[in-house]
């Protein structure tokens, strides 16, 4: 049979992540990335890409712990490599400070960060408001130069991007085989899920290259990360607003909030403010279905739904979507075989 | 009392401040001016990154140990103040690597979070078997020496860019105590066998993904002879070289290829850093410190001198425990020519 065709659909950091684990695994298909937005204008674009999980509610811990492993072990390859700073791949350190002294002291991932332990007495006292933290080094991924590298990873492997705004996944079937569905948050008109909402995150990205260390509220709510270009300043967690709208006054609070933690931030310029909205589920949808309408056929992989964890997982999910998607190769090479008989 | 500093580094500039803060409201008529033949940023001072970090053998004295612990913690206690952006001080965390265990240094307990790396961490440096996290103060010299040149200048301190060739040339011109911190250059005014250069030179780059300071030790090589990467707030510093003797202020082209092949063996990204500037600078490398009075000449014509020089590469880190204990000499010198009462404690 003829090499099978599959398109990607929406080209943020699941996506084009998605579209280089299938491009890899199965280098006979012909390949293709759809998405309305590419960067700089995606959901990953104005997230700071730092792998601290967040733990899911509907996803085995061991499931999500199997994800953030292979994530980082991924990106900590390429932060050592050559490639990192065309990447935007890079180690940073700091802390995670609690107002009041967690529940579970362990987080999931504390083995796989590096050199996670809890704050000193003397580390603390820069934190005046609060008494618990962990110190730890973990990685970012800075868009959009993260983006841009796996966009020119797929174009060196053949890879085809088209701007186009995929209406309904089923208008894709006379043209490819399989589609795998990284739409995001699109996922909620595109194909309709319910379960699927925003949780919306107003963000400053600001020039401040003297703020080597991250610091982030154990609350998640007030954050600093340090990236290559600029500071990312944050945020907030509003469940099912869908304004892309920059609030001035959640600008004031956010700043206000991170300048409490980080002081010598009073001095940052160029405060740029930009909106995302976390694609949230209970869990991440990544299954596969078969679509058909009279005598015709498509197969649909799904892999949406990362709410804050798009960064920390995307690796490990992107892998998984490319098992599915193999499936699916083989499913269409065994009825393809059938039909012949 | 007239009061004249000979240099305008870190030492001279510091050890100003510290006298003028200390004892000019004891004495009213305080006047300080600083000379020297090179100020910001042509100074020794300017061309270093500006990692607070001691030497990490134990080699220096109890007193050094002690000036550069009152130098962070004076340095800590203003990193969440307004100021900081403007004196270039921040708080940076990275890895010190070693071929070998070796003992844990004298400032374990000064800096924040002191540990000593995984298995994973060490992964990230081939070659390198051993080493220590932690974070540490940066005070850039380039942003701190205007910021203290400001000061000074508010309180209305002269500068005057002049070579001074003898401590009598200031004496002459009126000056009653000279505050000598002449750093690499001190022998030219009085002769000093124990005072060397030590050449260093770095290559300054653009590369704002590094954000951590990485130091390597090799022991054969001595201190600063290794590579090493320091991410300032606009460049990132290689670098080292610590060539005992070498006068030379010009770039070398060897010892450019050393550096820079060996900080990309380390961070192999940095083959895509564009090269800002590259700089050779003498630290004013001594066995110890010189931080002493002596009195020159007798009788009522008799003037002070304390040295404040010799900080080799570890100026910045201990400046300010120096610049008290500075501040603290000129008190007993105040207190001798009867112009103050008894010791205040706070001195």
């Amino acid at each position: 049979m003829a090499a099978p065709k599959v398109a990607v659909v929406g080209a943020g950091v699941v996506g084009l992540s998605t579209a280089l684990c299938v491009a890899d695994a199965f280098p006979a298909c012909a390949l293709a990335v759809l998405a309305e937005r590419f960067t700089p204008s995606t959901t990953s674009d104005v997230a700071a890409g730092m792998l601290i999980p967040h733990t899911a509610p509907g996803t085995p811990i061991h499931v999500q712990k199997q994800w953030f492993k292979e994530t980082f072990t991924y990106l900590f390859a390429i932060s050592n490599s050559a490639e990192a700073s065309e990447a935007g791949v890079h180690l940073v350190s700091g802390w995670q400070v609690f107002k009041s002294t967690p529940g579970e002291e362990l987080p999931f991932w504390s083995d796989i960060v590096l050199g996670f332990r809890t704050m000193s007495e003397a580390e603390l006292q820069k934190f005046p408001q609060h008494r618990y933290g962990q110190a730890f080094t973990t990685l970012k991924c800075d868009c959009p130069p993260y983006l841009l590298w796996m966009e020119k990873r797929l174009k060196a492997k053949g890879v085809q991007m088209y701007t186009r705004k995929v209406e309904n996944l089923w208008e894709l079937h006379s043209e490819y085989n399989i589609v795998v569905n990284c739409a995001g948050i699109g996922a909620h008109q595109l194909v309709g899920d319910q379960q699927l909402f925003p949780v919306r995150g107003q963000v400053l990205k600001v020039h401040a290259p003297w703020v080597k260390n991250f610091v982030r509220d154990g609350d998640g709510l007030t954050y600093i990360y340090p990236g290559i270009s600029s500071v990312t300043l944050g945020g907030t967690r509003e469940k099912e607003s869908w304004s892309l709208s920059p609030d001035p006054s959640t600008t004031k609070d956010i700043f206000g909030r991170c300048c409490s933690l980080e002081p010598s931030l009073q001095a940052a310029q160029e405060v740029k403010v930009q909106v995302g909205l976390r694609p949230s589920r209970a869990n991440v949808r990544l299954q596969r279905e078969v679509w058909s309408q009279g005598g015709a056929k498509l197969l649909v992989v799904h892999n949406y739904g990362h709410g804050s964890g798009g960064f920390s997982m995307h690796r490990g999910t992107a892998k998984e979507a490319a098992q599915l998607v193999g499936e699916c190769i083989a499913a269409l090479q065994d009825s393809s075989s059938r039909a012949k008989l | 009392m007239r009061v004249a500093v000979a240099g305008a580094g870190v030492a001279g500039l510091s050890a100003a401040l510290c006298v003028l803060e200390q004892c000019g409201p004891l004495v009213p008529a305080l006047e300080l001016a600083v000379y020297a033949d090179r100020f910001t940023p042509r100074t020794t001072s300017d061309g270093a990154a500006g990692l607070w970090q001691p030497y990490v053998q134990h080699g220096g004295s109890a007193r050094e140990t002690l000036w550069n612990k009152e130098t962070f913690e004076h340095l800590l206690g203003r990193v969440g103040s307004p100021e900081a952006e403007d004196m270039g001080l921040f708080l940076v965390s990275g890895y010190n690597l070693f071929k070998q265990p070796v003992p844990d240094p004298s400032w374990k307990d000064v800096v924040l979070g002191f540990r000593h790396l995984a298995p994973q961490e060490l992964e990230l440096f081939p070659g390198y078997s051993y080493g220590w996290f932690n974070t540490a103060l940066m005070l850039e010299g380039r942003s701190y020496l205007p910021w203290l040149t400001k000061r000074l200048m508010q309180r209305g301190v002269k500068f005057f860019h002049k070579k001074i060739d003898s401590f009598q040339e200031l004496f002459a011109q009126g000056a009653d105590v000279v505050i000598n911190c002449t750093g690499v250059r001190a022998g030219a005014l009085q002769p000093d066998a124990a005072l060397q250069p030590g050449r260093g030179q770095v290559i300054k780059v653009r590369a704002p993904w590094v954000k951590h300071f990485i130091i390597t030790h090799h022991p054969e090589a001595g201190i600063y002879n290794s590579p090493y990467i320091i991410p300032g707030s606009d460049v990132t510093v290689l670098g080292g070289v610590n060539q005992l003797g070498n006068w030379s202020e010009e770039n070398s082209a060897q010892d450019h290829r050393a550096i820079w092949e060996s900080c990309c063996r380390l961070l192999p990204a940095l083959q895509k850093a564009p090269i800002v500037q590259e700089w050779s600078g003498l630290r004013p490398v001594r066995p110890s410190v010189r931080l002493e009075r002596e009195t020159i000449g007798h009788g009522p014509a008799r003037s002070e001198v304390i040295h404040n020089y010799g900080h080799g590469g570890f100026g910045i880190t201990i400046h300010w425990g120096c610049a008290m204990a500075v501040a603290r000499l000129f008190g007993s010198i105040l207190q001798e020519r009867q112009l103050l009462g008894p010791l205040r404690s706070r001195i």
